[in-house]
């Protein structure tokens, strides 16, 4: 706790909760970290991955698998977050997907790359695409592969689009040991379906008491304190 | 308003230097109730106290905990920090009456201070329903050492008759028996800290109902009990108090309060409605517990504050691991004592495993401390004991280190024959074990590859994309421009005959009337020998090239064969020809062009 007043004081949040995380006092050091946070210009990716080492060296994987995703989201080729994110969820029982489809594959190599990169790289597949498809006219298979080209390059501008303009959705963690998600708001009517801790979902509405939730099984309402959205 | 007020009195705590009084609030309370004032002194010195609180005859008089507090303010456009600390002292009447309280007695900043004088009139409440309840406070023993918590027993009895006919319900509250329990230094007083206060609330489950300091509690027991011939129904509960020094802890004596009736008729819409409603109090006695200091003498140098009567027990699990992966050792300790504020033992240093760090987790009757080991070879063959030290309380009191036993653990070889040579022994958290623990953390200062960007605007975007397909339909354009121009053999004929004749007069001896011939047969689709005629003009013409024009080409031409042919050569022939070639190439595009 004097440590905690003293960085809120001193403003130096991060080497102090450094120091409690490695004497051992992780719920001292998340407390620190959650400070160093609200600084300006704080390295929010770091520090919010550091925050997911705590929550995990506390136990509370949820929690720390929320704190690893958002990290993620400054950080998105962080194999640090990645690997860590992985470890908290098996621990929670959630076992990856043995085959991740193409699209998704695709989806998160183009989340990966900085939102000027992927530009620069669409418009670049795009000149390619469009100068082979109209030089190469004698050549089916070159042709062929020119308009794939512009095709990925045009996925690839539609995927920007989509992250800058219409992301969709916020995610968001399940933090409670299990939730129930039901077909009205209302703590009374019965569980569809059951989700556990760690588990995401796509948050379409909100409010202090409930939110109404979509997850790969199917969609709900549930109580909104059992949630953390990851953004 | 409460606000202004307070800030009132700061400001004039630090305009005089002296203690700011606030209340007593309210300043008459009936019987039963109380009172509270509040002293503030500006600046918090650290040897701010409160030396002694006065004795008045009638009424308790009972300080809380010292309260630190700062704040910031705006003065003339500047920000001005400043600190106080403050005792909320109750004022409980035990007699109706007015009472004038002395002024208290306090020390700062290396000098004596005291309080204005206040005054509080208590108003008289219903008498005689003493017989009908009681209320009393109890501890095992009379003396405790500090910091060993004092298990503090409340019981509340009211007579069974007078809770069925005569108590009357609590406004606002629905109590199972209504009565209030007023005893705010329950919740710490000075030299004294209350603990467990949310289990101790909890504890009670299901047992009946009645109001504490306003708020309903369930209690922990309900029994029955015979005093003096009456049969009443008790309610016990338990609160802990954990003394912070040594010396006398007072406790005041409790205060029951609630309301009755002797007499009630039956309404049509309201039911049974009491006519001679009357509030009654009873007070319970006070109690005074002796606090022993904790001995210097044998103490350990790692005791970590713990003072109670425990015992220690150790758990493993897994107890059969591969090298480098973690199991969770568990230090159990249990029994009566300061279980939620002691330092646990930290394992730094373990000979044999790397601590990943630990997890507490703390209750009333309980504590465990578990430490995430990873063993750093396959030669660990047990988990060491921990040892833990703590002050017993039990006869004699001393210092005592208390040893769990160790724990076999059986360490096998990674698969694929991986060591674990690379974290050495007492490193810390720092380093994790490849694979299979989390991964460090982020150096400090270190921002790697963070998106701060939100991204491109739209303007951007748009023309990030549009650009390429300009391009393109640019370079399609021309393409296709230079494809139909490759289709026309007359036009390409034209083209060469120019180029040629270009080179050709550029050459000395050359034959420019030839040169010029084959231009011309080019354009005019014909052979060379052909365009030789008497009619070249209107041929000219009639391909588009202007009269005048037309007119100047045939008479060089005409000029050019005579002097390859012994006639007059034209002055600057070839030089004539090459800028006639240019005129002619001209009108043939612009006539092209327009049709």
């Amino acid at each position: 706790m004097i440590e905690l007043l003293l960085a809120l004081l001193l403003g130096n949040g991060p080497a102090q909760a450094e120091r409690a995380y490695e004497a051992g006092e992780f719920a001292e050091a998340l407390a620190l970290y959650q400070a160093a946070l609200e600084e300006p210009g704080a390295a929010e990716g770091s520090l919010l991955y550091d925050m997911g080492n705590c929550a995990f060296r506390l136990g509370r994987l949820a929690e720390a698998a929320l704190f690893y995703r958002r990290a993620l989201v400054r950080m998105p080729r962080d194999e640090d977050a990645e690997h860590n994110l992985r470890l908290a969820e098996r621990r929670l029982g959630l076992e990856a997907p043995l085959g991740v489809p193409l699209s998704a594959l695709a989806v998160r190599a183009t989340d990966a790359l900085a939102p000027g990169l992927l530009l620069a790289l669409a418009a670049a597949l795009e000149t390619i695409g469009l100068l082979g498809v109209v030089f190469l006219r004698r050549r089916r298979a070159a042709q062929l592969s020119a308009a794939l080209l512009l095709l990925l390059a045009l996925a690839a501008a539609g995927r920007l689009a989509e992250r800058r303009w219409f992301p969709g959705p916020p995610e968001a963690v399940v933090l409670s040991a299990e939730i129930a998600l039901r077909a009205e708001p209302h703590a009374e009517v019965p569980a569809i379906l059951r989700l556990k801790a760690g588990e995401t979902v796509r948050v379409l509405e909100r409010s202090d008491r409930w939110s109404r939730v979509l997850h790969a099984h199917g969609g709900g309402w549930t109580e909104s304190t059992g949630l953390g959205l990851v953004e | 308003m409460k606000r202004a007020l307070l800030l009132l009195f700061f400001a004039s705590a630090a305009a005089a230097q002296e203690v700011a009084v606030l209340g007593p609030d309210p300043e008459v309370v009936r019987l039963g109730e109380e009172a509270a004032v509040t002293l503030v002194l500006d600046g918090a010195p650290e040897d701010a106290t409160l030396l002694s609180v006065p004795g008045v005859d009638g009424l308790d008089i009972v300080p809380e905990a010292p309260r630190r507090s700062s704040f910031q303010s705006l003065e003339r456009g500047r920000l001005v920090r400043g600190a106080s600390v403050s005792w909320r002292v109750a004022l409980v009447p035990r007699r109706a009456g007015e009472f004038d309280v002395p002024p208290f007695e306090l020390h700062a900043a290396g000098r004596s201070l005291r309080s204005a004088p206040l005054r509080l009139e208590v108003l008289a409440t219903g008498a005689g329903s003493g017989e009908h309840a009681f209320v009393e406070v109890s501890a095992p023993r009379e003396e405790y050492f500090v910091q060993e918590p004092v298990r503090l027993l409340l019981r509340i009895g009211v007579e069974k008759g007078f809770l069925e006919a005569g108590l009357l319900p609590l406004s606002r509250l629905n109590l199972d028996v209504p009565v209030h329990l007023r005893a705010r230094w329950l919740r710490g007083l000075p030299g004294a800290a209350a603990i467990g206060e949310e289990a101790d609330a909890a504890a009670g489950g299901a047992g009946k109902t009645f109001a504490e300091d306003g708020a309903p509690v369930h209690a922990t027991r309900v029994l029955e009990a015979e005093r003096d011939g009456r049969s009443y129904l008790v309610l016990e509960c338990e609160r802990t108090l954990l003394p912070l020094r040594s010396g006398d802890l007072r406790l005041p004596g409790p205060v029951l309060g609630f309301a009755y009736a002797t007499r009630f008729r039956e309404d049509l819409f309201r039911g049974r409605v009491p006519e001679d409603a009357r509030d009654a109090v009873v007070h319970g006695a006070p109690l005074r517990l002796c606090i022993l200091p904790l001995p210097e003498e044998g103490r350990p140098p790692e005791w970590g504050g713990a003072v109670g009567r425990f015992t220690a027990r150790a758990e493993a699990d897994p107890r059969r691991l591969e090298a480098g992966s973690s199991l969770r050792l568990a230090l159990v300790i249990e029994g009566e004592g300061n279980l939620e504020s002691f330092e646990a033992p930290g394992l730094q240093g373990l000979a044999g495993f790397h601590v990943l760090g630990k997890i507490e987790e703390k209750s009333r009757a309980r504590r465990q401390v578990v430490y995430d080991l990873a063993p750093l070879g396959v030669d660990v063959k047990e988990a060491p004991g921990i040892a833990f030290p703590c002050f017993d309380t039990s006869p004699p009191a001393g210092y005592r280190v208390l040893q769990t036993e160790p724990i076999p653990l059986e360490v096998l070889p990674r698969a694929g024959g991986a060591g674990v040579a690379a974290i050495a022994g007492g490193e810390t958290a720092r380093r994790a074990l490849p694979g299979l623990d989390i991964r460090a953390l982020k150096p400090i200062g270190a921002a790697p590859h963070e998106r701060t960007q939100a991204g491109p605007s739209a303007a951007l975007f748009i023309g990030a994309l549009l650009v390429p397909w300009v391009l393109a339909l640019c370079v399609l354009l021309l393409l296709r421009r230079r494809a139909l121009q490759r289709s026309d053999p007359h036009a390409a004929r034209a083209r060469r005959a120019a180029a040629a004749f270009l080179r050709r007069v550029r050459r000395p001896g050359a034959d420019v009337s030839g040169a010029f011939a084959e231009f011309l047969a080019a354009r005019l689709k014909c052979k060379a020998a052909a365009v030789i005629a008497p009619r070249l003009g209107e041929r000219l013409e009639a391909v588009g090239v202007p009269a005048e024009l037309a007119a100047r080409a045939a008479a060089l031409l005409d000029g050019l064969v005579a002097a390859r042919y012994g006639g007059a050569e034209p002055e600057r022939g070839a030089e004539a020809a090459r800028g006639l070639v240019g005129e002619l190439e001209a009108a043939f595009l612009s006539h092209g062009s327009a049709a």
